[in-house]
């Protein structure tokens, strides 16, 4: 059969297993090239399979080429497989991976997430048709949406990209924090005013004289024999005083 | 097990395609898959049918019908595409004459790239003489 008689694809086929098997040898860059534009139509057809997921065509055929220049420096021509074959996974690998990275970090209804792509791609051209950033309601408008809906698919803006809570962040003056340094904690004072409030009632069920030994000994830091002085009593009575109040105290207190 | 099934019948041809598609959307709703894996499981969907639609245009056969089988439960996905249209036998030629994008659009291509895309495939031929392709989605989310 002549060279002319054979199809077209068949030619082009040859072609290219002629290629591959020069460029196993050479690895020149130039025949890589060719090799890489000859496939094209490969990486085209992948990429507009994964079309109308959100992301830009043009993206995807940029990644999806990633795989092929991968696939073309490690096919073996001698391994009788088709090229095509043989890059599909490494182009569709790449295109899918482009995904899982462009992926959400936070589930979000499906509902919302297409919402949200609607929200911005109209928000983008609400901002060159109107020369400024478009209001609520105007953008609700514009993708028929209520205006709580609208805000509810701006604000998942936050939830397709996360922030580690010890990733640092330069404030204005140069001095760098962290989201955890400025997520609260529970106040501790607040449980030692709750103790305070049950102590003050503990202190109210005393005998007068129990109460001002204990105000006297741990208030005003008296010793038990300034206490006794003060009382007129020995003191070795305000040191049984003291002890027999204090027991009731932490009887009260541990009800 | 006692899973319920979902059956869609649609006449074989381009524009019923995206009938389907949608219908698997609605039942990937039932179970905790992401939005990339419902993506891809429809993605696989759509070539198991262009297969089919591919198929009935080579044969011109004008009332082929798509028939869609599913099951869904916590675990996985289940759905199968069968078809009316006679298996051809493999022919070479008619693909080699086709130009380079024969190349890649033919059968062998739709099994790989489906293959990339769920965790299942088989392929084998209904009862009544068409094709059946079964695929499966695991769900990894649910523990």
């Amino acid at each position: 059969m002549s060279e002319s008689g054979k199809p077209a694809a068949s030619r082009v086929r040859e072609h290219s297993e002629y290629l591959f098997k020069q460029f196993a040898q050479t690895k020149d860059p130039e025949l890589r090239a060719e090799l890489v534009n000859a496939h094209q139509n490969l990486v085209h057809y992948l990429a507009a399979k994964f079309a109308n997921r959100g992301e830009p065509l043009e993206d995807l055929i940029s990644v999806g080429n990633i795989g092929l220049v991968n696939a073309v420096d490690r096919f073996d021509p001698n391994r009788g497989i088709k090229f095509s074959t043989f890059a599909t996974p490494t182009i569709v690998g790449e295109i899918r991976r482009y995904f899982r990275d462009k992926a959400w970090s936070l589930k979000v209804p499906r509902r919302l997430q297409e919402l949200n792509q609607t929200a911005s791609r109209a928000s983008a051209r609400l901002l060159q048709k109107l020369g400024r950033a478009p209001t609520i309601a105007e953008l609700a408008q514009e993708i028929q949406a209520s205006e709580e809906d609208t805000l509810a698919a701006l604000e998942l803006a936050n939830a397709y990209e996360t922030v580690s809570i010890d990733a640092p962040q330069s404030g204005a003056d140069g001095s760098s924090t962290t989201p955890g340094d400025t997520i609260g904690s529970e106040d501790e004072s607040l449980g030692k005013l709750e103790a305070y409030d049950d102590l003050t009632r503990a202190l109210e069920s005393l005998g007068d004289r129990e109460r001002s030994i204990l105000y006297y000994r741990f208030f005003n830091d008296m010793s038990q024999t300034e206490v006794a002085k003060r009382l007129n009593i020995s003191q070795m009575h305000v040191s049984r005083l003291q002890s027999k109040a204090l027991k009731r105290l932490k009887q009260l207190l541990t009800k | 097990m006692t899973t319920p099934i979902i059956e869609l019948r649609v006449p074989c041809s381009p524009e019923y395609v995206s009938v389907v598609r949608l219908a698997v959307l609605g039942l990937c709703g039932r179970i905790p898959l992401s939005y990339d894996e419902v993506e891809d499981l429809r993605l696989a969907v759509g070539e198991a049918c262009a297969s089919s639609v591919y198929r009935a245009s080579q044969v011109d056969s004008n009332n082929a019908h798509i028939q869609v089988v599913g099951a869904v439960d916590s675990a996985r996905i289940v759905l199968e595409i069968r078809d009316d249209v006679p298996l051809a036998p493999e022919t070479e030629s008619t693909e080699e004459d086709s130009g380079l994008e024969a190349d890649f659009d033919n059968q062998q291509f739709r099994v790989s790239l489906m293959q990339l895309l769920v965790d299942s495939v088989e392929i084998g031929e209904a009862e009544g003489g068409g094709q059946i392709v079964r695929l499966v989605k695991n769900c990894e989310l649910n523990g």
